[in-house]
């Protein structure tokens, strides 16, 4: 069982509704196997046609039917609520994700969060669908049965008392046993099981060294290696399986035969013997499915641990950001950013006034991109402060603030849609006039008008290059009309000469009558500044150059 | 049956090999058995009750007792034989599958399979392979055995029971069919269609993740441009879209189920009411246990809804020709060629299928022996594709590329570095080496030297992880680069070898590559300005078309 996922609102309504059902279901065993008991023993004794036996058929059919409502209802309810969960918690971790900011989700850690919300949610289903419904039969059915069992046999059922907790024993036992040798396999196995995968994904590098034939005879031994280990895990997994089922069959047996033996000397009514008969297998069969049901759900188990993990230490919303100050001077009072151990920014010191257009050069790792996103509210400084209008950011309402910025990444990132909506990113009610505008200044209409749907053309089936998708990033900036500071990280870093000319000229004239955070190596876009300053590499030392002002 | 129409679909196009067929045939008949005796195990306790009502002396009973005792070890015995039978031989079709379909997909010569075209989704097609071939094993397990095994366990039931009492026979005939076949037809035809059909919700589940990757990757740029409420917004009506499309489904299985679950029981009321005297507990009781393996079709049916189209594409990969593909001919372990060879293109077109324009137009390039080029260029400019046209890596639409001696393959001519270089989640040495025979610790080691990784000449049997994740992005840049240059044909390819580096090792890097190149003919793809004066010639590369040689 997982606790902090039956915390979950959702979950513990559902866990209420199943508590419900299974004890419907109990009755339901109940009632069906003692009516159907009394209903064959009238058949034997040809007395089917007393009046009698018509009120136990009518409760027998009315059990049936209900039984197969209920496992209709149950299977129906059971994936409502699960869809419903799985919902919640992809919206909670991406709430989670978007609260901790793209600081965060830098790296792989993005590639991980998108997994775990992907197939990491999706593999609750079996523990929500299956073994949640599971637990609450397993806790009520094998009672009702028995309580029964106990009025209409006390013998038999203590026969069934005394073997049932064997299962679950016996399962955790076995379980014990094994667990560990599967857990050491685990690792094995998910390599070799991905190996055809990996295999598949390198084929055209395989192909350009020549080596695709090689690796066939690869494939098939690995995949044999495969089978070989997964079923060295089977024979010992399939044991705890073998082992509950033993309990199980043996112990009807163990059940059955004294019950005969018994009505062999008139100890017992041979509807009494029925009614065990038919009652003593549902004893055992929640009990037993609650094992095979366990390992279905461990997967969804791990996942749920990793998204908890996210979901717990989310940092809550501060006390009520205040609105920034109008000025739009931005200074840092001896900032410090670290990344652990790494420090990328030491005692900076910096003041922006409004109107300066401020080149930032330096080594790569040196510290610019890290500059630029402490404006953006991205990182927060580990000591020092950033003012904006004389106010500590970190007080401020940072939407609010943002809404002052235009940022334009190294590699910006292409949303699915259209290309209007891409343009769109900073202002979603733009009318297509105005994103065309912005479009025809960043000098990227051009080439969208001739790409196969113009605006329309959907960026998630169509590559663009890098040139193309700064000269979008540049209209973002373009739309965002109202943006008093402009921070631009190395538009042109990887372009051509034709490209690099065309957003140099773009963002010269963005840039007029704006304050401006240039990072930039090359010297097309340093004629832009006002100011140079360097961002010195680990040492972070800011240094106001003397440059055209 | 629709179990005997996929069942007939799996065998014709040559899916399951003879031998696999057998272990098929041989894990249901054990499956069989397993159901067999589970139904005599509740027939001969029947039986045994209902006899030792009438009070006969004990011995009539003795041989029931044994028999139901025998049946309750046997069950759970031939179960555990069963299930291991089972996966076994699924895992084998598995194997097989697997290695046809690799070696049909590795002699595959159209252009959409052989190399990374940008904007097809080559990486999805691949991918959607092993998905596929996952699925008709996951179709083996789950609905063609356990539906041949209902199927004969109902048809030997219904004789067995018919031959007692031909109405109960016919009744159970009717239960068994209601849940074995037009359940099944039901709960399949209903998955199929409608607005909540499996291939609606995986659509669906598309657009989720595609909302979530945008989400996750954008994460900077919305909320730099206060978009991520928006965003939030759309990702959660997606999602909750999914969920009301799923909950729909549930619902159609949940029928299907309920209605499979009234079946056994509805049987052995109609038995009991039906037949009268000793007989009818224990038709009754075997109509119940016999139905009980036959309810699990329907839903089963209704969750192998999609599995029709994974079945056809894998048939059609590996059925189009019978032969032991995968024993196909590796030919001499053949090395790159040692010689030097003058490559030379002339008028050289590449067209991608979906391309808008071409992606090379008439490039025209001299690479005489032991010249060294830089190629710059914008990305998508076509630098990436100029190396796969060299390499041979994509068909050349227009123009010829001269200079591969007769008889060698091109890889053995050009090779290196390329843009989709894979990372294997295998040893340093397996990703070196890439299988080839006789290459010793001694050269792979000065191949890891050379490329700038010595910290891994010893450690040659670690795992590098999942595309090289458990490897800084400039040590699997390193390790690529180590590849190449431990068979370096004469012409070595490197697409930006440095990316990821930072500025000093990426000058290092490049000067020990270009170093250990020798005398060989190499292309480098690089953005940076600093490396260009190792050169003798630096080529621009504009729109597909080369813009003329700068001076290095």
């Amino acid at each position: 069982m997982d606790r902090r996922l039956l915390r979950l609102g959702p979950v513990r309504r559902y866990a209420v509704v199943l508590a419900g059902s299974a004890l419907l279901a109990a009755v339901l065993v109940v009632a069906q196997a003692v009516s159907l008991a009394t209903l064959l023993a009238a058949a034997v004794a040809g007395r089917l046609d007393r009046p009698q036996t018509a009120g136990w058929l009518a409760v027998c059919l009315a059990a049936v039917v209900l039984r197969g409502l209920h496992a209709g209802a149950l299977g129906s309810i059971a994936g409502r609520a699960a869809a419903g969960v799985k919902a919640h918690l992809r919206e909670e971790l991406l709430d989670a994700a978007a609260r901790r900011g793209p600081a965060w989700l830098t790296g792989r850690r993005a590639g991980e969060l998108a997994t775990l919300a992907g197939r990491g949610v999706d593999g609750l289903d079996g523990y929500l669908t299956g073994y949640l419904p599971q637990v609450f039969l397993a806790a009520f059915v094998p009672l009702a049965t028995l309580a029964w069992l106990a009025f209409t046999d006390l013998t038999s059922a203590v026969v069934v008392a005394l073997t049932l907790p064997l299962i679950p024993v016996f399962g955790v036992l076995v379980g014990k046993v094994t667990g560990a040798r599967t857990a050491r396999q685990w690792h094995l196995l998910s390599r070799l099981g991905g190996h055809f995968l990996d295999t598949v994904r390198g084929l055209p590098t395989l192909r350009a060294f020549g080596r695709e034939p090689a690796y066939v005879r690869r494939v098939r031994e690995t995949a044999e290696a495969y089978r070989a280990a997964t079923m060295r895990t089977l024979r010992l997994a399939f044991l705890s399986a073998l082992v509950l089922e033993l309990v199980a069959t043996v112990s009807v047996a163990l059940v059955a035969v004294p019950v005969g033996l018994r009505l062999l000397h008139g100890g017992l009514t041979l509807s009494a013997a029925l009614v065990v008969l038919l009652l003593a297998p549902e004893a055992y069969l929640p009990l037993r499915a609650l094992g095979t049901k366990f390992h279905a759900s461990q997967e969804g188990l791990a996942a749920s641990a990793e998204i908890h993990a996210v979901l717990l230490d989310r940092p809550s919303a501060t006390t009520e950001p205040r609105l920034p100050p109008s000025g739009a001077a931005i200074a840092l009072d001896r900032v410090e950013v670290r990344y652990g151990d790494v420090v990328a920014l030491r005692d900076a010191t910096l003041r922006i006034e409004s109107g300066d257009r401020i080149a930032l050069v330096g080594p790569s790792g040196g510290g610019k991109s890290t500059l630029l996103s402490l404006i953006l509210g991205f990182t927060a400084p580990t000591a020092g402060r950033v003012l904006v209008g004389g106010a500590d950011l970190a007080g401020l309402d940072l939407a609010a603030w943002r809404a002052r910025l235009a940022w334009m990444p190294q590699r910006p990132h292409l949303f699915a849609g259209t290309v209007a909506d891409n343009i769109r990113l900073g202002a979603p009610d733009a009318p297509l006039d105005a994103v065309v505008d912005a479009a025809v200044a960043a000098e990227a209409d051009g080439f969208v008008r001739a790409l196969p749907r113009g605006y329309d053309t959907d960026l998630g089936a169509h590559g663009l290059s890098s040139g193309q998708r700064q000269r979008l990033a540049m209209a973002r900036a373009w739309l965002r009309a109202d943006a008093s500071v402009l921070l631009f990280d190395e538009p042109t870093a990887r372009l051509d000469p034709a490209s690099e000319a065309a957003v140099v000229a773009s963002a010269a004239r963005l840039a007029a009558g704006r304050t401006a955070l240039l990072v930039a190596h090359r010297p097309a876009l340093l004629s832009i500044a006002t100011r140079t300053v360097t961002v010195d590499g680990g040492l972070a030392e800011l240094r106001p150059a003397v440059a055209a002002q | 049956m629709t179990s005997g129409v996929v069942a007939g679909s799996l065998t014709r196009g040559a899916l399951l090999r003879p031998g696999a067929l057998m272990r098929l045939v041989f894990a249901g008949l054990l499956a069989v058995l397993t159901e067999a005796a589970g139904v005599g195990l509740v027939g001969t306790a029947t039986w045994m009750i209902v006899r030792a009502a009438e009070q006969p002396p004990l011995a009539a009973l003795a041989v029931a007792i044994a028999a139901v005792r025998a049946f309750a070890l046997l069950k759970g015995g031939i179960r555990y034989a069963e299930r291991l039978a089972s996966h076994d031989v699924v895992l084998r079709v598995l194997a097989d599958l697997r290695a046809r379909a690799f070696a049909a997909l590795a002699a595959r010569r159209d252009p959409a399979w052989q190399s990374s075209s940008p904007g097809a989704s080559h990486a999805d097609a691949l991918s959607r392979v092993v998905s596929d071939v996952d699925a008709v094993q996951d179709l083996l397990l789950r609905a063609v055995l356990p539906a041949a095994v209902a199927g004969v366990v109902g048809v030997a039931a219904v004789a067995g029971v018919g031959a007692a009492d031909i109405r109960a026979g016919a009744l159970l005939a009717a239960g068994l069919f209601v849940a074995g076949v037009a359940l099944p037809l039901l709960g399949n035809a209903l998955a199929r269609t409608g607005p909540a059909s499996a291939a609606a919700i995986a659509r669906t589940r598309g657009e989720v993740a595609e909302s979530t990757v945008d989400l996750v990757h954008g994460a900077a740029e919305l909320t730099a441009f206060g978009a991520m409420p928006a965003a939030l917004a759309e990702a959660s009506a997606r999602g909750r879209r999914l969920a009301r499309l799923e909950a729909r489904a549930a619902a159609v299985t949940g029928l299907v189920t309920g209605f499979a679950a009234v079946v056994p029981a509805a049987t052995a009321v109609g038995i009991a009411a039906l037949v009268h005297g000793p007989a009818a507990p224990v038709l009754a009781l075997v109509a119940l246990t016999v139905g009980e393996v036959v309810t699990p079709l329907a839903a089963a049916a209704a969750r192998q809804s999609e599995v029709g189209g994974a079945v056809q594409r894998v048939r059609a990969l590996v059925g189009d020709r019978t032969g032991d593909r995968d024993d196909m001919a590796e030919g001499p372990r053949r090395r790159a060629l040692r010689e030097p060879v003058d490559v030379r293109l002339r008028g050289v077109t590449v067209r991608y299928p979906h391309g808008v324009r071409a992606a090379l137009e008439g490039v025209d390039l001299d690479l005489p022996a032991g010249r060294r080029v830089a190629v710059v260029g914008s990305s998508g400019a076509g630098k990436s594709t100029l190396l796969d046209a060299i390499a041979g890596r994509v068909p050349v639409a227009g123009g010829r590329v001269d200079g591969v001696p007769a008889g060698a393959e091109r890889w053995q001519v050009a090779g290196g570095v390329f843009a989709d270089a894979h990372v294997f989640h295998a040893t340093v040495r397996d990703n070196l080496t890439l299988g080839r025979d006789g290459f010793g610790d001694r050269e792979l080691r000065r191949a890891l030297e050379s490329a700038g990784l010595p910290e891994y000449g010893d450690r040659l049997d670690e795992l590098v992880g999942e595309d090289g994740g458990r490897l800084s992005g400039g040590q699997r840049q390193r390790l690529l680069l180590a590849r190449a240059l431990v068979d370096a044909p004469p012409v070595l390819l490197l697409d930006e070898p440095t990316e990821g580096l930072d500025p000093a090792a990426a000058d290092a890097v490049l000067a020990t590559a270009l170093r250990a190149a020798g005398e060989r003919t190499v292309v480098v793809v690089t953005h940076r300005r600093a490396d260009l004066a190792r050169f003798d010639e630096v080529v621009t590369v504009e729109g597909g078309r080369l813009a003329g040689p700068v001076a290095g």
